[in-house]
């Protein structure tokens, strides 16, 4: 073996990852051959400097918060808002079969419609007051928000402090979707800012799932209110959000 | 190792009986996914950190990963879940890398994440030095052979292992391993060997 084979193979001689001839072969050169001792033991000093130099970081615990937390929002998107919505069409159709006959199918395309065009509006809403006024009240604290509403809005929205979570609370407004006044509160997730939208739910439908050019909308009815959140953040942490603000 | 493989083929059996069908049937995949992912959470900051030069990115790039290795989750067979992640943190890196290359270009080499949490107090001012200088030496390999030399030195992977996660065959691996290595031999005597006291890693090691 000359000395140009053997070094070559050096690096791999001290990972163990020679087979058994060709190891024989190495080690008999470098046995003989001062050069390649000293390139071999260069080689696990830097091997050694290496493992002592760089250690294994323990990951941020808040990166660990994150993952978790965007896990379970994308666990929560599969698991309930897929299936959910697709069991409803699938329980639409059956029923428009049904009601097709009694002639009353409009109802259920203008229900879907409806709620189409509410999810737009509401997009729109969000992104009038990102390049316009984002809130009317500024606070952090729910305490200051919430009785803000008093004598602007006809009902009082719930209002959650989700700092904890990393979620502050940056104040609220009122907006106009669907014919009604809302109450937008505003919260912020790093440099991203989300809209939750609040009206008495009544009868009617919450919005249908939407996402467009970046943003994600994410409905549902709890307590006798609609509750509609939007961003630009990815799917998966807002719907963490959402499963959050269920839950308070 | 042996019981490592056979917890994961056993992670592999319930996955593939009650997770992949609860998915549809709505049952939660979440937690037994956290299970069997969650703690190789540190492997896939340390590989992250150390391919990317900043740390909110790296972060990014770790949660992004987790999020596409679960929806990816019903192609996962029960093989080794580190290698099945760490293939997805290091793609997920490459891509991000290379849709902001002018970025990454720009982005200031930032000391702190990559030399990290070890520099305690206590520690000698000399091996931080030496700690600082190995990172600065990691951190100028092209990214190809820094991500062989972080899955070799700290995840001690076999070279079939690095070739699985990094898509390339093994004698891919062998060559990269050795001529990052001849680089961080070189790096390393520049860096060290100029400062005053036996610093210098290649010379303290010579008889």
């Amino acid at each position: 073996m000359t000395c140009e084979e053997a070094r070559s193979l050096l690096s791999a001689r001290m990972d163990g990852e020679l087979d058994v001839p060709l190891r024989a072969a190495v080690d008999a050169h470098v046995k003989t051959c001062a050069a390649c001792t000293q390139q071999s033991e260069t080689l696990q000093s830097v091997s050694m400097a290496v493992r002592n130099g760089i250690s294994r970081n323990t990951a941020p615990a808040h990166l660990r918060d994150n993952i978790r937390f965007a896990l379970r929002g994308a666990d929560y998107l599969e698991r309930t808002q897929a299936p959910a919505q697709w069991k409803q069409w699938g329980a639409a159709a059956a029923a428009a079969v049904f009601i097709a006959a009694l002639g009353t199918a409009p109802f259920l395309v203008n229900e879907r419609n409806h709620r189409q065009t509410l999810a737009q509006e509401l997009l729109s809403a969000h992104q009038r007051a990102l390049v316009g006024r984002e809130v009317d009240v500024v606070s952090t604290d729910r305490h200051t928000v919430k009785p803000w509403f008093n004598g602007k809005l006809p009902f009082s929205p719930p209002v959650a402090d989700l700092a904890a979570h990393g979620f502050p609370l940056e104040g609220g407004r009122v907006d106009y979707a669907g014919g009604h006044p809302v109450a937008a509160l505003v919260y912020r997730r790093r440099l991203h800012r989300i809209d939750v939208f609040i009206w008495p739910a009544g009868n009617s439908t919450p919005p249908a799932r939407f996402e467009s050019n970046g943003y994600h909308e994410i409905s549902w009815k709890k307590n006798g209110f609609t509750f509609t959140c939007i961003s630009d953040l990815n799917a998966a942490e807002l719907a963490g959000f959402a499963r959050l603000l269920q839950s308070q | 190792m042996r019981r490592d493989r056979f917890a994961i083929a056993a992670a592999g059996c319930i996955h593939d009986n009650s997770v992949k069908a609860g998915w549809s049937s709505s049952a939660r995949v979440e937690p037994e996914f956290e299970r069997i992912f969650l703690p190789h959470l540190d492997a896939a900051w340390n590989l992250a950190r150390l391919l990317m030069r900043n740390p909110q990115d790296a972060e990014d790039a770790v949660q992004e990963a987790y999020l596409k290795a679960l929806r990816s989750f019903s192609g996962f067979r029960g093989e080794s879940s580190r290698s099945w992640l760490l293939a997805i943190v290091r793609n997920t890196c490459f891509t991000w890398m290379r849709n902001n290359r002018e970025r990454a270009d720009q982005a200031e080499f930032r000391e702190e994440i990559h030399t990290g949490a070890a520099a305690t107090p206590e520690m000698e001012s000399l091996s931080r030095e030496r700690s600082e200088a190995v990172t600065r030496c990691i951190a100028q390999l092209p990214t190809d052979f820094r991500e062989a030399i972080v899955l070799r030195e700290l995840e001690q992977m076999s070279y079939r292992e690095i070739a699985e996660i990094t898509g390339v065959p093994s004698g891919t691996v062998m060559s990269r391993l050795a001529r990052a290595r001849s680089r961080l031999a070189s790096c390393l005597k520049i860096s060290l060997g100029g400062t005053s006291g036996p610093v210098t890693v290649i010379a303290e090691q010579r008889p």
